[in-house]
């Protein structure tokens, strides 16, 4: 199960989603608002997401992971919108039989989740200025 | 007109995002770049060479001639053809113009003005004179040898200190030049499939779409794939990136940038990922 919500992330409803009698263990990984990057302090963050897209790779990179690890359940819900600090970007779960398939699933997937789809955060600094993450350098001359 | 028009091709060097010498590049029916571009000039100079490099110690079946400097950039080569043929004058172009058509070569050869130092077109991007689809009259010779001596090899300053006719492009691809495997597709692609206008829908997400001002819009193009659209609008759009950070999905799968645009296509794209 992967979605994108506009409202802030539910851990427990997540969590329990998991919950299966085949699995002996969960592993969860929260992603955090934090209030700084590259030394300078943060104020808030702005995500924004292609839906059509980053829910059908989401999916996608679930059911690669659940192949990949033996899962027995795999979710990830992923905030858009203003987020302010410490608020739950992004949640993984996962479940399996033992605790090193969930360990290596969770990884697995949040980076995934990071590399393959189309969401992007802007910074809001506490000095007034923004940037888009990851775009530093970007903007290219055009040479003829 | 008593003074003869020749065509000399710059064939240019090694090409670092393209991995090879660009001039090599199949472009169309088996025709490689260099054969296409010396093609193109034989359709209105009485004679066409390829410039070649003072130590090129290839073989090529075209007769070409030979820079007399090393490493002095484009224009050694018009400095050797004005050499060749001091009478003449010459048309300069360059081979990594895919789109490139006779009937634009046809354009700016009828609107000569030989008491000018050089008939040219104006960039579609920035007005400025367009220096390497152009015509040098041998009025233009002891200012271009001023130029190299002095270690000048720009081709753009060079036209830019001429007396010149400028005109407008007839078809306003016909200089969209070809410097990464993408646009080489772009070329094929329309040179064997013909242009036709496609209506697109175009969707800009994050830094583009700040810098777009819109989150969608519906287009018309001549581009073929999704390369040429995105040349199309990163400059219309003034969209801050370059192709190589930029992915983009059709009909909203991710697709690669070669991919073919079909009528009513909607065509995202993406800047660099940033989630978690």
């Amino acid at each position: 199960m992967f979605r994108l919500t506009t409202v802030p992330i539910d851990p427990t409803t997540l969590r329990n989603a998991a919950d299966n009698p085949h699995a002996g263990a969960v592993s969860i990984f929260e992603g955090l608002v934090r209030n700084h990057h590259e030394g300078r302090r943060v104020l808030r963050l702005e995500y924004e997401a292609h839906r059509a897209v980053a829910e059908k790779e989401g999916r996608r990179i679930l059911e690669e992971a659940t192949e990949k690890f033996g899962l027995d359940y795999a979710g990830a819900v992923h905030r858009t919108g203003s987020l302010e600090i410490g608020a739950c970007a992004v949640m993984v779960v996962v479940s399996a039989p033992h605790r090193a398939e969930t360990f290596a699933a969770c990884r697995f997937v949040i980076d995934e989740v990071k590399r393959r789809l189309p969401i992007w955060k802007k910074e809001f600094y506490t000095d007034g200025s923004s940037k888009w993450v990851g775009c530093a350098g970007c903007r290219g001359t055009h040479q003829h | 007109m008593s003074v003869p028009l020749y065509g000399i091709l710059l064939a240019g060097g090694k090409s670092i995002r393209m991995g090879c010498d660009k001039a090599d590049l199949v472009i169309v029916e088996g025709l490689s770049m260099r054969e296409r571009g010396i093609q193109l000039l034989g359709t209105v100079t009485a004679q066409s060479y390829l410039s070649i490099g003072e130590d090129d110690d290839r073989i090529y079946n075209c007769p070409t001639i030979r820079d007399l400097r090393k490493n002095a950039g484009p224009m050694a080569g018009l400095e050797s053809a004005f050499a060749h043929s001091p009478e003449a004058a010459w048309l300069v172009t360059a081979c990594d113009l895919p789109f490139l058509t006779p009937s634009t070569l046809k354009h700016l050869v009828e609107h000569r003005d030989p008491t000018c130092n050089a008939t040219c077109f104006k960039s579609r991007f920035d007005g400025n004179p367009e220096p390497l689809c152009t015509i040098y009259e041998s009025s233009s010779r002891a200012a271009l040898e001023q130029s190299l001596s002095h270690g000048r090899g720009c081709a753009r300053r060079f036209l830019s200190s001429l007396t010149r006719r400028e005109i407008e492009l007839p078809e306003l691809s016909a200089l969209d030049n070809c410097n990464r495997p993408e646009d080489l597709e772009e070329a094929r692609q329309s040179l064997t499939h013909g242009r036709s206008i496609k209506r697109i829908h175009a969707e800009y997400c994050g830094v583009l779409r700040e810098n777009a001002g819109l989150d969608s819009e519906e287009i018309k193009t001549e581009a073929t794939t999704a390369a040429g659209l995105w040349e199309e609008l990163r400059m219309s759009r003034g969209l801050s990136l370059e192709i190589d950070s930029v992915r983009v999905a059709v009909n909203d799968e991710f697709s690669s940038w070669s991919h073919q645009l079909l009528d009513e296509d909607k065509v995202t794209l993406f800047p660099p990922f940033s989630g978690g």
